[in-house]
């Protein structure tokens, strides 16, 4: 494997993505992520000046909604996925700026 | 302080558009409902929901940014901004990084030193967040998810202005171009525009920016020029003493006058951007951008030249009246009615801005219509009603929008003409006074004043003030 992932960077992307790793975990992430790397580098050796990015792999452009206002309150059932909830809002561990 | 300092400033606005739904979805955007009652799967970040896009969202961004002088990116397309706090339930904010929708414009300022050009380096589209309350009771926070997803524009400016006024003076620029565009009503104080301001010091003269701050939280012209004037006052303190500005974020707190810290860029955020794959790209045609450019009306700059020139009205009132789009929609539809656009300016420039500041209104809440200010013109002209009783009228319209022609009928305020009782009376009053009289006599003009006053008084104000002058002068040369 050419890419060598450090202690550091898995646990920044740990941070990132809001996921506690055992140690265990970390050595796959490390290899899993390696291996993804390699596999852009490879991909990087076509040549691609002059061709423009694709960030979409249909040929689709322009979806469009009118300014309708169509939803009605569905609240009731929306709060259903809510873990906890309160006054009809969703309760969540205390945030603080 | 013995060295001579520059600030350096540059704007993040952040616009909320006036469309009826959010940007994504078909909730109502409409202010002040129960929490979490414009809701839906989109909105509220379901898997599996899909976006759709509101074509008024990029007709509104196209119009500001051609009214700003920008340039339309043709193809625009909208990325994921990533980040974790619970008034975002995507865990992302869909927003435009690599190809905003405008780019490159800029509006031109007025400043003590002349014409100054603020650019602007981009206007980008991306959504609303909900709104956290935190719990009076409990130590838990509550999200309301109606605002998550209502539509924003952020216009981007280069960092060119250099003082609080140029930032106000920039500000209110953008404020009144797109409210004539009706894009958006841009109420600081509701936070439907919002201005983070980013702000280095320099040493005059010198080539480099300083570090810079990101201030947040400020929701008032006013709350603006103080956070400046605290910002750069706290950096060149620092600089004096010999320490280093810290690249942060910081959030103002007006009561006490002094920014916190709420982030520096050793925590800064990685938001891993990446184009959104459930929204495909936009392209703007040629016609469609000549279909928005056609649309625009009449703005700001054109509106004061226009009424200086066709209703000549001096440039200190029409730049007034033109500052609010509420002032110069009320006098042209009265002028329209009324077809007297001096004596409407009048009483828009007079009795309506006295009120307002009387009541500590902004001219967006006037609540009275056009027709009853035209009336009211009308029945002064046709010499029903004399000048003061107009005024106490107006303060009636002005309250509760009073049809002055009931108003005027029901209270029995039209000038009395009978110029036999207005005679008796003054003579009742010249009899009365007779000091008065002698003082007048003597060359005491305010006697005069005291004897039409009087007479006033006993006509309970509906009479004609000249009649009543000129009268009174026929009876005391006697």
């Amino acid at each position: 494997m050419a890419n060598v992932i450090s202690d550091e960077t898995i646990e920044y992307v740990g941070i990132l993505a809001k996921l506690e790793l055992s140690a265990k975990e970390k050595e796959q992430a490390k290899k899993d992520m390696g291996s993804m790397l390699d596999y852009i580098d490879k991909l990087n050796e076509l040549d691609t000046s002059g061709v423009e990015p694709m960030s979409h792999v249909f040929p689709v452009n322009n979806v469009f909604r009118e300014d309708v206002v169509e939803n009605g309150d569905d609240r009731e059932n929306l709060l259903k996925n809510a873990p906890e909830q309160k006054d009809g809002s969703y309760k969540v561990p205390k945030t603080v700026e | 302080m013995s060295k001579q300092y520059e600030t350096v400033i540059g704007l993040e606005v952040h616009v909320e558009l006036a469309t009826k739904t959010k940007i994504f979805c078909s909730c109502s955007t409409a202010f002040g409902g129960a929490p979490n009652t414009h809701t839906c799967p989109v909105c509220t970040g379901m898997p599996g929901s899909l976006p759709v896009l509101n074509k008024q969202v990029v007709e509104y961004a196209m119009a500001v940014g051609l009214a700003t002088n920008c340039k339309i990116h043709q193809y625009s397309k909208f990325d994921r901004k990533n980040y974790f706090y619970p008034d975002n339930p995507q865990n992302y904010q869909i927003s435009q990084l690599y190809l905003p929708i405008c780019y490159e414009g800029g509006v031109e300022i007025d400043t003590p030193a002349g014409k100054k050009v603020v650019r602007i380096h981009e206007i980008h589209m991306e959504e609303d967040a909900g709104k956290l309350i935190h719990d009076e009771w409990e130590d838990c926070s509550l999200v309301d998810y109606n605002r998550s997803g209502v539509p924003l524009i952020e216009i981007v400016s280069e960092p060119d202005m250099r003082s609080a006024d140029e930032v106000i003076a920039y500000l209110d620029k953008l404020r009144l171009i797109i409210q004539y565009l009706g894009a958006s009503d841009c109420k600081l104080q509701e936070g439907s525009m919002r201005a983070d301001v980013n702000l280095s010091v320099r040493e005059a003269g010198a080539e480099k920016f300083g570090t810079r701050t990101e201030m947040k939280n400020l929701n008032s012209f006013k709350a603006i020029a103080r956070a400046i004037e605290g910002e750069r006052a706290r950096q060149i303190e620092l600089l004096e003493e010999g320490k280093q500005v810290i690249q942060e974020t910081r959030r103002w707190d007006d009561n006490k006058e002094y920014s916190y810290a709420m982030r520096s860029k050793e925590d800064a955020q990685d938001y891993r951007y990446f184009p959104d794959p459930d929204l495909v790209p936009v392209i703007i045609s040629d016609e469609w951008i000549a279909k928005i450019k056609a649309r625009q009306p009449e703005l700001r700059t054109e509106k004061l030249e226009r009424y200086k020139k066709e209703f000549d009205i001096p440039d200190y009132d029409a730049q007034i009246i033109t500052g609010s789009k509420t002032l110069a929609d009320l006098f042209e539809e009265t002028t329209a009615i009324c077809r007297k656009p001096k004596k409407a300016a009048n009483w828009i420039l007079g009795e309506t801005l006295r009120l307002l500041k009387e009541k500590e209104l902004e001219p967006e809440e006037i609540r009275f219509s056009a027709e009853n200010l035209a009336k009211l013109i009308e029945l002064v002209d046709a010499g029903t009603i004399n000048s003061s009783v107009a005024k106490d009228v107006f303060a009636v319209i002005f309250e509760e929008d009073a049809d002055p022609e009931r108003y005027v009928e029901e209270k029995g305020l039209k000038m009395v003409n009978d110029e036999g009782a207005l005679q008796s009376v003054i003579e009742e009053i010249v009899a009365a006074n007779p000091q008065s009289v002698a003082d007048y006599k003597g060359g005491k003009q305010k006697a005069m004043g005291f004897l039409v006053g009087q007479t006033m008084k006993a006509m309970k104000g509906k009479a004609d003030p000249a009649a009543v002058n000129r009268i009174l002068k026929e009876i005391l040369s006697r």
